[in-house]
This record gives structure tokens, C-alpha cells and sequence, in this order.
């Protein structure tokens, strides 16, 4: 089961879609040989345009119908009618072949053809449907080719049928034994439905937006219509469906043609078909089982799309070369028919899958169905305009037709393959936006908006003022001159920290603003007072007579230790007062030295002002302390630029506390400049890792509010592989931790070491691919539903580059523990030679 | 400061007790005891100040901080019981702009859901 890609739980489901694939493809396969040699041994090659009118025509009535009625039935009740319908009418057009006016009549072979086209697509279209409905990308890419498989069995079974049949005389029973075969396959579609509902992927809610089927509003063809033109990415399906249908439709004359000029005899016509389309079924199968899941998995969706249109140009060039006969014909007929079968429909279904339920019911059908459909009129079209273009013979809308027209017809071929593959190549990015579109960003870092959000320098005042006011009334004094001088005291502010704050309306914050001798602010002509008060002190500060007063008391301050705390706090926030070319401001590295952390952070404050050079090594040791930490970051933030030197040097500087260098790593993320981001990935490329998780955060950071700041692809590829080394390591080794009191704490670190990693890979990953996309598939993959999860793997897959997608995909794919083992062996050992 | 931590569900509280001062720290600060429980996979955190008299600026970068880290990880840090003069500097400094701040706990720990 795991060659074919079927997890536990999934083989009933998976063998019970094998069978309905099966039986409805062997009919149907018989079904196309009896109605094409009826067709062309009765009215020629030339019956083939009007053939696919009218095929075309009824069709899009039967579409109408569909729409009109898929929303009143449930999907089972309309393939089973659908089943019973076309074997009961199979049998009645059985009988009316074998009467002398069935033979004789013109009419029969179209009615045959009709009947037969509309029997394929209505089928077929049911049976992708409920594929679609099923699984999720994920399941899909592992599930489709295995369940495609039994479409191709089925095809050579028919194909089998019909040539031996037809060979020993049995041609009569061809048509009643395709009618069995559907009316069995009615049990199997009964089977699938009953599994449906135990299949956890039909439980789980749709990932892309859109009502729930239930929900739906009855709607017709109208609605179908506008919600394929409504939608870019259904446009683009419904055209690249179109295209591949017209193309295959002249490949599908010329081929026909071919045929018609080398077989005289129907029996070996019809036989031929028989094997003809077995044989090709056969190399569809070898398509499916062994390139089409390889082709997804090396080239993604985006690429595999391109494949048929690309191959059939070659064939086209082939036909055009070479002597037209039955040879080059089979050549391009097969290579149509097998790729349809296998690349083509697997890769269609896949670009269905993230359409909403509700939008994809009522557009698959109208594509599927109607478009095909169109499609085929205007290849008849085409036909018939290319016949009269080259002044052929037409007669009741039947040109008379050769073979040297039917090779001519491979230019036209070439024609629509250049749209086709253009188109191809939209879907492929339009897929992968679809994919992107349908899971959700489930959060954003936040270390932006709140300081967007906040003025924490100013909140930070505010609680330092109310706290001075326990200490000292001069501390306190100096943090309301401060919040003037930021015009931050605004008349709440001032009531609240006031001496006058009993007279605030709020009772319980009477015991808060109950210090004494603390001057407050006068209540007339304030405006004009706070500006003066703001003058003077400025300008008393700046007096020599007052630096000299200082100075002197700022000497005692610190000669003696016993000098109090409050003393010291008090000098260094009059410092941060003063401007910076005061002498007194040399003071400060000793104040921001100092062992007592309110002192020091006083002192810190200050030095954030001033911005004097001189204050910079001081300031990175506080870096060490939890209780300096943030205001030495603060402080060497509002140097900017200027501290980049010395951050530099303190980043590479092995010898430092890993706590200091820490720090510094936070300091260059909220600088946030190319020149951090620079030394940031300069020290992840050189550093010895252990501040991997810090450097790579901080860059993250700095991504999120810069955008084209990005890793050099050189860097992130190596510590990428790196990382995920790491992460494999560490997930084999936690594999490998028994049971047992003294290991649960070790298998926690180890869980949280891995955790670590992981998180560590995506945001690396997210350096240098778009963020967004990034962090989309690593939060759903952590926290999403298993739909959702399905769908970030698939983006992930489709957007990662091949050696990349080859180390992440299996670190994040739903596998089996033995399976996942075996897979991060693989990877240890390839990145380690990487 | 003292802080013990509990948990309700998959929900960490911490009853903070004491000043959040940076003069009066513990082994551990707040940020390093939040940073601690995120890391162990834990995304719902509630800080209980229901013993706590007063922060200082300290205080104010330690719950900013912790406030953060959560967020960033796609969890949720909410505050409780938080003093009404408290409340009323948090609201004149517009911290309560980005902390969820209840009264009390069952509809703090409600509101995780």
C-alpha cells in the first residue's frame, strides 16, 4: 500500500474509487470504439465535424439540464440515475442497431456518437466530482495516480474486449456487456458514498471561503456561468480545458483520418480501435505509475502543467516532418490520449482542488461539461473553416477530406499549443496564489504595532514619577519637568501625579498621591508658567556658576559610597537634564556603573539623551543585567547609528557574556537598519551558532517592517541546511529517549530544542522567500486543521526551490513515525555532505 | 516580587505578589518566567495583580515584554485584577490599549476561548 501512497484508513476508500474508475472507464472505452467505426465505416471522415456538432450541442442541453437539477438532488442520486439512464438506453440503442432500418439509416451513427459523448462526459464528470469532493491536495497527489490507475485498467480492459470481441464474431455483445458493467458500478458508487463519510477529510470544514454546500442557494446555469467569469483562476482552467479539448479533437480527426485511409474492412477497423485504445491505456498506465506522481513531486503543479501542451508540439513537428500514414498518426493520437489520461487528468483535478466546494460545484460541471463541449464546436468549427480555406469539397456540411488536409491541420494544432502552454503557465502561478489565498495568516509579530501603538518612553515616565514621589521630591520635580519638557503632561496626567490629587475623581487613588512637600502646579495662567519654568531651568542649568556647584556635589556624591541612593539617582536624571557639552556630563559613566540598578538606570536614561560616545562601553556591560538590560537597550537604540561600531565588535566577541551579546542582537533588531540586518546575517554566517535562535529572530523582525531586507541566498542556504541538520539530529535522538522519571525532563528540553528548530527553520526560510507565505504555511502547519495543514505543505511545495523543498517537505508531511524516521535519516546525511 | 504559577486547562497563571520593581527582582524575571512556559508550548498566559501594590518602569517593560514574546508566537497574554489607581495610570499611559485587562479571573480565563 505505501508504493501506491495509501495511508492507513484510506484503502477502502481508495480501492472502492479504483473500482468505480474501472467500471466506468471499460464500458466506456468499448463504447468509443463501437460508435467511432460505426461513424467512419458507415459516413466516412468526413461525418466527424457534424458529428462533433451535434455531440456538442446535446451535450450543452444535458449541461443546462445538470445545472438545473445538481442542486435539487444529491450528488449519488444524480450518478446513480445517471448510471441506470445510459445502461438502459445503451440496451434499447443496441436493439435499434441490430433492426434492417437501424442499419440502413443515416441518422443512427450520429445519434450513436451523441449518445456515446454525452455518456463520457456526464460519467466522468461524476466521478471527478467525487474525487474532488474527497481529498485535499495532499491526498490527492498521493491518491489520484493510484485511483487513476484503475481508469486505465479500465481502458485496457475495454480496449481488450472490443479487439477480441470483434476478432471472433462476438461484436453484438459488445454493447449489452458495457451496459452491465455500469449498471454494476451503481454498487460500487453506493459503497464510496457510505465510506465518504467516515474519510476524516470530508469532515473537516472547506479551507477556502465560500458557503458550505448545504448552504447553497439553487442556482442554474446562469450562476455557473458568472461564477467561472467571476473567477480569474476557473477562467484560466475553463481556457487551458478548452484549448486541450480542440487541439485533441484535430489530433483526433487526423488520427481518424489516417485510420480511414488504411483499413477497408470494418471488422479490422473496429478490432484496431479495440487494441489501439488498450495499447495506449497501457503506456497511460506506465505514465501513471512511474512519471506522472515524479513529475509532480520534481516540478511541482506550476511546471507539470506545461508537459502536454510542450510534448505535443514535438508530436505536431513529428507529424509535419514525416509522410503522413498511420504511424505518425498513432504517434500523436496516443501520446494525446495517454496524456490526458494520466498527466493531464491528474494535474487537472489537483488545480481543482482549492477551489471552494461550493464554487466548484457549480463550476466543474460547467467546465467539464458545457466548455469541453464548446470547445468541441468550435474544433468542428475549425475544421470545417480550415476544409473551405483550402478549397476543399463540403457537402451538407461534410467536407470531403484527405489526408494531405490532415496533416496541413497540424499547423493549427501548433496554433492553439502556443496559448495552451501560455496558459499553463498562468495557472501554474495563479495555483499557487490559490493555494495562498485559501489558508490564513493566523497572526502577525506584534513588536512593531505596540510600539506603534504605545509611547512607552512617556508610559514608562509617567510610573517612574509616581514612584519617585515615595523617594524624593527633587526625583520627582525632575520627572514632571520632563514630561512638560515632552509635552506630556496633559491635564489628567497632571492630576494624577499631582499634589492635588485627592481632588481626582477616582477614591481608591487617594492612597496613591499621598506624598508630602512635593510642589505641584499652580492652576492659573499655567500655559505661560510651564514654558518659563522650562527657560529657566534650562537656562540656570547651563550657568557656569551652576556646573561648578555641581560638579562639586556631584564629587561628594560619588567619593562616598555611603552616599545615598536617591543622591546618586538624583544627580544622574539632572544630568540627562543638562545639555551634553556640560562638564558634568562626564560624570555619568560612573553613575551608569553603579552596583545599585535604579542608580544605573537613572544614569542610563540620561545617557540616551546626551548621546555621548564616551558612554558606549559602559553601557553595553549593563547589558548583562536582567534589571539594566532594557534600558541599556533603550539607551543604545537613541545612539542609532553611532553605537554600530561597538555593537558590531560586541557581537563578535566571543569572550562576552552570551547574555550581553544577546542583548545586542535585540539592540540591531529594534534599530532595524540594512546595516543591522548586514551584521545580523554576518554574524549568522561566521558566528559559532550559539546565538542562532536570537540572530534569526532579529532578522525576522526586521523583515517584517522591511521587506527587502533579505538574507543573501548564500547565507540562508547554508545555515538553512545547517538547521535542518540539526533539527534531524535532534529528532532522531528524542526518538531514541526511553521511558522514566529521570528522562521526562530531558525529553522536555529535547522537545523544546526541536521546537526551537523548527521554528527557527521557517523563519530562516522566510528571509529569503516571501514572508508571508512562509509564516502562512509554518503557523497552519502548527495550528491548523488537517485541511489546512494540507494546504500549507502544497504551497510550501510549491514555492520552496528543489534542493530546499527536498529537506523541508519531509519534515512537515503527514507520515508514519517509521517513515518520517527513515526520511530525516536520509536528509542527516545529505545535508551533512551538503 | 514573589511569582508562583498555576494552570487551569491549558491556560498559565501567575499570581504576581509584591512591587514589579527593578530594584526588587527575583531569580527570575516576569519575561523570563513567560518566556520559560512559551517555550515549553504553552500559549495562554494570565498575570494575576492581585497582590501586586505598584510597578515601575521596569514593570511596565517586563509586561510589554512579556505581552510581545506571547503575542509574536500566536498566543494570548492577558492581565487580571489589576488595582483600580493601577488601572487608571494604565489607561492615562494607554497601556490598556494593547493589554486585555478583566476584573476577574473566570471571565479572564473565559475569554482565552
Amino acid at each position: 500500500m505505501k508504493l501506491v501512497g495509501i495511508r492507513p484508513g484510506e484503502k477502502k476508500l481508495a480501492f472502492l474509487l479504483f473500482a468505480y474508475f474501472f467500471l466506468i472507464t471499460t464500458p466506456h472505452t468499448i463504447i468509443k470504439a463501437l460508435r467511432t467505426t460505426d461513424l467512419l465505416v458507415r459516413l466516412g471522415v468526413g461525418a466527424l465535424p457534424l458529428a462533433y456538432l451535434s455531440a456538442a450541442v446535446v451535450t450543452g442541453l444535458v449541461v443546462l439540464f445538470h445545472s438545473k437539477i445538481q442542486f435539487r438532488a444529491s450528488l449519488l442520486r444524480l450518478i446513480n440515475a445517471s448510471l441506470v439512464f445510459f445502461a438502459a438506453s445503451g440496451l434499447v440503442l443496441q436493439l435499434a442497431i441490430q433492426t434492417e432500418s437501424g442499419r440502413r439509416s443515416p441518422i443512427l451513427p450520429y445519434i450513436y456518437w451523441v449518445w456515446a459523448s454525452v455518456l463520457i462526459v456526464v460519467l466522468m464528470t461524476h466521478f471527478w466530482m467525487t474525487v474532488n469532493e474527497i481529498f485535499n491536495p495532499r491526498e490527492a497527489r498521493r491518491l489520484i495516480a493510484f485511483i487513476s490507475s484503475g481508469g486505465i485498467l479500465g481502458g485496457i480492459l475495454g480496449g481488450l474486449i472490443a479487439g477480441f470481441l470483434t476478432r471472433a464474431n462476438l461484436a453484438g455483445w459488445l454493447l449489452p456487456l458495457a451496459c452491465v458493467l455500469l449498471l454494476a458500478c451503481v454498487f460500487v458508487v453506493r459503497a464510496v458514498f457510505r465510506d465518504r463519510q467516515r474519510h476524516p477529510s470530508a469532515a473537516a470544514k472547506p479551507v477556502l471561503s465560500g458557503e458550505s454546500q448545504a448552504e447553497v442557494p439553487k442556482v442554474g446555469f446562469k450562476d455557473s456561468y458568472n461564477s467561472v467569469r467571476k473567477n480569474p483562476y476557473l477562467v484560466l482552467i475553463a481556457a487551458a480545458v478548452a484549448l486541450g479539448i480542440i487541439v485533441s479533437t484535430l489530433i483526433e480527426f487526423q488520427f481518424f483520418s489516417a485510420t480511414d485511409e488504411h483499413f477497408r474492412n470494418p471488422k479490422d477497423m473496429q478490432a484496431f480501435f479495440g487494441f489501439f485504445f488498450a495499447g495506449l491505456t497501457v503506456f497511460a498506465l506506465f505514465m501513471n505509475t512511474f512519471l506522472t506522481g515524479n513529475f509532480i513531486k520534481k516540478l511541482g503543479v506550476s511546471l507539470t502543467v506545461l508537459l502536454t501542451p510542450l510534448f505535443l508540439l514535438l508530436c505536431s513537428a513529428v507529424v509535419l516532418i514525416s509522410p503522413f500514414s498511420l504511424l505518425p498518426a498513432i504517434l500523436i493520437k496516443g501520446s494525446d490520449e495517454s496524456l490526458a489520461f494520466s498527466l493531464n487528468q491528474t494535474i487537472r483535478e489537483i488545480l481543482y482542488i482549492p477551489v471552494a466546494s461550493d464554487l466548484k460545484f457549480k463550476a466543474k460541471p460547467f467546465i467539464d461539461m458545457f466548455i469541453s463541449r464548446a470547445a468541441k464546436v468550435g474544433a468542428a468549427l475549425i475544421l470545417l473553416v480550415f476544409a473551405v480555406l483550402l478549397n476543399k469539397q463540403v457537402k451538407y456540411l461534410t467536407p470531403v477530406f484527405d489526408t494531405g488536409l490532415a496533416k496541413q491541420l497540424s499547423w493549427i494544432v501548433i496554433i492553439f499549443l502556443i496559448p495552451w502552454g501560455i496558459i499553463g503557465l498562468k495557472i501554474g502561478r495563479e495555483y499557487v496564489r490559490t493555494i495562498n489565498r485559501s489558508i490564513k495568516l493566523k497572526w502577525e509579530r506584534v513588536d512593531q504595532s505596540v510600539l506603534d501603538e504605545l509611547d512607552v518612553d512617556s508610559a514608562k515616565e509617567i510610573f517612574d514619577a509616581m514612584e519617585s514621589r515615595q523617594r524624593s521630591s527633587v526625583l520627582y520635580a525632575m520627572h514632571v519637568f520632563d514630561l512638560l519638557q515632552r509635552d506630556k503632561l496633559s491635564p489628567e496626567i497632571r492630576n494624577m501625579i499631582s499634589e492635588k490629587a485627592g481632588e481626582v475623581r477616582v477614591s481608591s487613588l487617594s492612597d496613591l498621591f499621598n506624598a508630602e512637600g512635593v510642589a505641584g502646579f499652580p492652576e492659573t495662567d499655567e500655559e505661560i508658567r510651564q514654558e518659563d519654568l522650562i527657560t529657566d531651568i534650562r537656562e540656570t542649568m547651563s550657568l557656569d556658576a551652576y556646573q561648578e556647584l555641581m560638579e562639586r556635589h556631584a564629587g561628594n556624591v560619588l567619593a562616598e559610597s555611603q552616599k545615598s541612593e536617591v543622591e546618586k539617582m538624583e544627580l544622574a536624571k539632572a544630568i540627562g537634564l543638562m545639555s551634553p557639552e556640560a562638564p558634568l556630563t562626564d560624570r555619568l559613566v560612573a553613575l551608569i556603573e553603579d552596583f545599585s540598578p535604579d542608580v544605573s538606570c537613572y544614569a542610563l536614561k540620561s545617557a540616551a539623551r546626551l548621546k555621548k560616545p564616551s558612554y558606549i562601553p559602559a553601557i553595553i556591560r549593563k547589558l548583562g543585567s536582567p534589571s539594566t538590560r532594557e534600558d541599556a537597550i533603550n539607551a543604545l537604540h537613541r545612539y542609532d547609528r553611532a553605537a554600530m561600531p561597538a555593537l558590531e565588535q560586541s557581537l563578535a566577541d566571543v569572550r562576552l557574556d552570551l547574555g550581553v551579546r544577546r542583548a545586542v542582537v535585540e539592540t540591531l533588531a529594534r534599530l532595524g537598519t540594512e546595516e543591522a540586518a548586514l551584521t545580523l546575517a554576518g554574524e549568522l554566517d561566521q558566528g559559532g551558532g550559539d546565538l542562532d535562535t536570537e540572530l534569526v529572530d532579529a532578522l525576522d523582525r526586521i523583515r517584517a517592517q522591511k521587506d527587502d531586507v533579505q538574507l543573501p541566498a548564500r547565507v540562508a542556504r547554508r545555515k538553512l541546511f545547517s538547521l535542518v541538520h540539526r533539527y534531524c539530529r535532534a529528532f532522531l535522538d528524542l526518538q531514541e529517549v526511553g521511558p522514566g522519571t529521570d528522562s521526562e525532563a530531558v525529553l522536555r528540553r529535547m522537545e523544546r530544542d526541536l521546537e526551537t528548530l523548527f521554528s527557527d527553520i521557517f523563519k530562516l526560510l522566510g528571509l529569503y522567500y516571501p514572508r508571508e507565505e512562509i509564516r502562512k504555511a509554518y503557523q497552519n502547519i502548527k495550528t491548523g486543521t488537517p485541511n489546512s495543514i494540507a494546504y500549507a505543505i502544497e504551497l510550501l511545495d510549491n514555492t520552496l526551490k528543489r534542493d530546499i523543498r527536498d529537506v523541508i517537505i519531509p519534515l512537515v508531511e503527514d507520515s508514519s513515525p517509521a517513515e518520517r524516521q527513515r526520511a530525516l535519516q536520509k536528509i542527516l546525511k545529505s545535508t551533512q555532505e551538503a | 516580587m514573589r511569582i508562583a504559577a498555576r494552570q487551569k486547562n491549558d491556560i498559565v497563571i501567575f499570581d504576581l505578589e509584591g512591587e514589579i520593581k527593578r530594584s526588587d527582582i527575583s531569580d527570575m524575571t516576569l519575561h523570563q518566567l513567560v518566556k520559560e512556559q512559551l517555550d515549553s508550548g504553552r500559549r495562554k498566559i494570565l498575570l494575576n495583580f492581585d497582590a501586586v501594590q505598584f510597578i515601575d518602569s521596569f514593570g511596565v517593560g517586563e509586561i510589554l515584554a512579556s505581552y510581545i514574546s506571547t503575542h509574536n508566537l500566536g498566543g494570548k497574554l492577558k492581565l487580571v485584577r489589576i488595582s483600580k489607581k493601577l488601572f487608571l495610570i494604565f489607561q492615562v499611559t494607554m497601556l490598556t490599549k494593547v493589554l486585555d485587562i478583566y476584573e476577574e479571573e473566570e471571565t479572564a480565563l473565559k475569554s482565552f476561548n
